[in-house]
């Protein structure tokens, strides 16, 4: 591919070295006939990066580089902008790299993007149904995005590189939301955001341990910064404060167990998160009771989450929760 | 001088039992061991139902059966019978070979609970990765970019003694 791509795939990508080998396997499926690229920016030994991107038949056909980074100096932000800098194409598409692209995934964001006249084009993210038995699991993580949303993230979104120019890239001191940033700033810059629903990439559907998934969601910390610079948000949140309703029922679960001691009756705040964590699993006799079971840990998980934000708003100075 | 090889096959595969019948053949002591019975198989279907990838029960029991032989090389042929390999491994410091008994996919790589995990130990933690023909040795490189031999008996045999020397 020389200087003709009509997109760059840009992928950042780190400790997942065998999710990316499989996205780079789905990329290497892709319909679209025109030229293309992609380029992984990662942090990975150099061993690691021979085997599974150098020798890839896409490096071997001449559509894939890579830039390596110095291993715990990478940042989704930062890779990012590493990764469209180097690009070579007009079009920038980011993925992420838990992603499995559908084969016609890049033919149809192109199309999306011809279409639209410089727009910003997102595509429709969904859980991988060849991963859907994992959902079994009491915790786990995978993404569900049906174009245009609030947050435009950044697994599945195609930018002009001219408007990342203009909007000088990624925040690379956002932690994460780094993707929500760019878009409300693309948006506020007169950008157009338009949907490419049938552009579909597949997210990875993970399990974790109780505490693997508090560790994993202390990062939303870095949500409070979000909200502060850019405090338009707070129109979408619940009561413009909880990042979103579960966040909000466990807070009032929380504080009525920690009111019970005094009052009984404040158990009674509990019961609009206890009605949403039973029925999680639907209706059935069974799914009720395998959601009882769950149910403290699901508290424990959320009420991590809501504490890791109340310590990101003590630091960043306005509340989020 | 033959080696006494532990080929784990949980409900008796017949890799397991290929490769035993060649080793013994050529004068080894190949053990195959199968720790799966009618409780695993009930505590399996259990595991099923909530998402995990099965077989697992006879893990430990696996482990414990391969610890206590006093194999010198323990043989796996699925991720979980690796498992069981591995964690044998742990209190006897023996080495051990995994060899997928079918090729990978992607739709069986990431199906269930606990399956890519499985698979990452095995291909990670194993002392050697070998493949039993061109179609599982070439899937090994697409998911995986794993580079590894086809071996026969024969092969494997000279395996085991370069991990033992």
């Amino acid at each position: 591919v020389n200087g003709h791509a009509c997109a760059s795939v840009v992928v950042a990508s780190h400790a997942r070295a065998l999710r990316l080998r499989w996205l780079l396997n789905a990329l290497e499926e892709q319909t679209l006939t025109e030229p293309w690229e992609v380029v992984v920016v990662h942090d990975y030994a150099p061993d690691v990066a021979a085997r599974v991107i150098e020798r890839h038949p896409l490096a071997e056909a001449g559509r894939l580089r890579h830039v390596a980074i110095e291993p715990g100096s990478g940042s989704p932000a930062r890779q990012r902008n590493v990764g469209w800098r180097d690009a070579r194409s007009e079009l920038v598409a980011f993925l992420d790299d838990d992603c499995r692209p559908d084969a016609r995934w890049l033919e149809r964001l192109v199309a999306g993007a011809r279409g639209s006249g410089g727009a910003v084009v997102q595509g429709a993210t969904r859980p991988d149904p060849l991963e859907y038995g994992v959902l079994a699991a009491p915790h786990v993580r995978t993404m569900s995005i049906e174009p245009v949303n609030r947050y435009v993230q950044t697994c599945n979104v195609a930018y002009p590189r001219a408007l990342l120019e203009r909007l000088g890239g990624f925040d690379e001191r956002a932690v994460t939301g780094e993707d929500v940033d760019l878009a409300l700033r693309a948006r506020a810059g007169g950008a157009r955001i338009v949907a490419a629903p049938d552009a579909v990439a597949y997210h990875a559907i993970e399990s974790f341990s109780l505490a693997g998934i508090v560790r994993a969601n202390l990062k939303w910390r870095y949500l409070a910064l979000l909200v502060r610079n850019h405090p338009e948000l707070r129109r979408e949140l619940p009561l413009r404060v909880f990042w979103d309703e579960d966040h909000m029922w466990t807070a009032l679960a929380v504080a009525g167990l920690a009111g019970a001691r005094a009052n009984r009756f404040a158990l009674a705040l509990a019961a609009p998160w206890l009605r949403r964590a039973l029925s999680r699993r639907g209706g059935s006799p069974r799914g009720v009771l395998v959601a009882a079971l769950e149910a403290p840990g699901q508290l424990v998980r959320g009420a991590g989450e809501v504490a890791g934000l109340a310590v990101g708003s003590a630091r960043h100075r306005t509340l989020v929760l | 001088v033959s080696l006494r090889v532990a080929l784990l096959a949980d409900g008796g595969g017949a890799p397991a039992a290929d490769l035993a019948a060649a080793l013994r053949a050529a004068g080894h002591d190949a053990v195959v061991v199968d720790a799966s019975s009618r409780a695993t198989r009930a505590a399996d279907s259990l595991l099923a139902r909530r998402g995990f990838a099965v077989p697992l029960a006879h893990v430990p029991l696996a482990a414990r059966a391969v610890a206590a032989g006093a194999y010198e090389v323990a043989h796996a042929f699925t991720p979980a019978d690796a498992a069981a390999a591995l964690l044998a491994r742990r209190r006897t410091g023996r080495p051990v070979v995994f060899t997928p008994s079918e090729p990978p996919d992607r739709p069986g790589l990431a199906d269930t609970r606990l399956r890519v995990r499985l698979w990452e130990a095995a291909i990670e933690g194993a002392d050697a990765v070998t493949a039993a023909d061109e179609a599982t040795r070439t899937a090994l490189w697409r998911w995986f970019a794993l580079d590894v031999p086809v071996l026969d008996a024969a092969g494997h045999e000279r395996l085991y003694r370069s991990l033992l020397s």
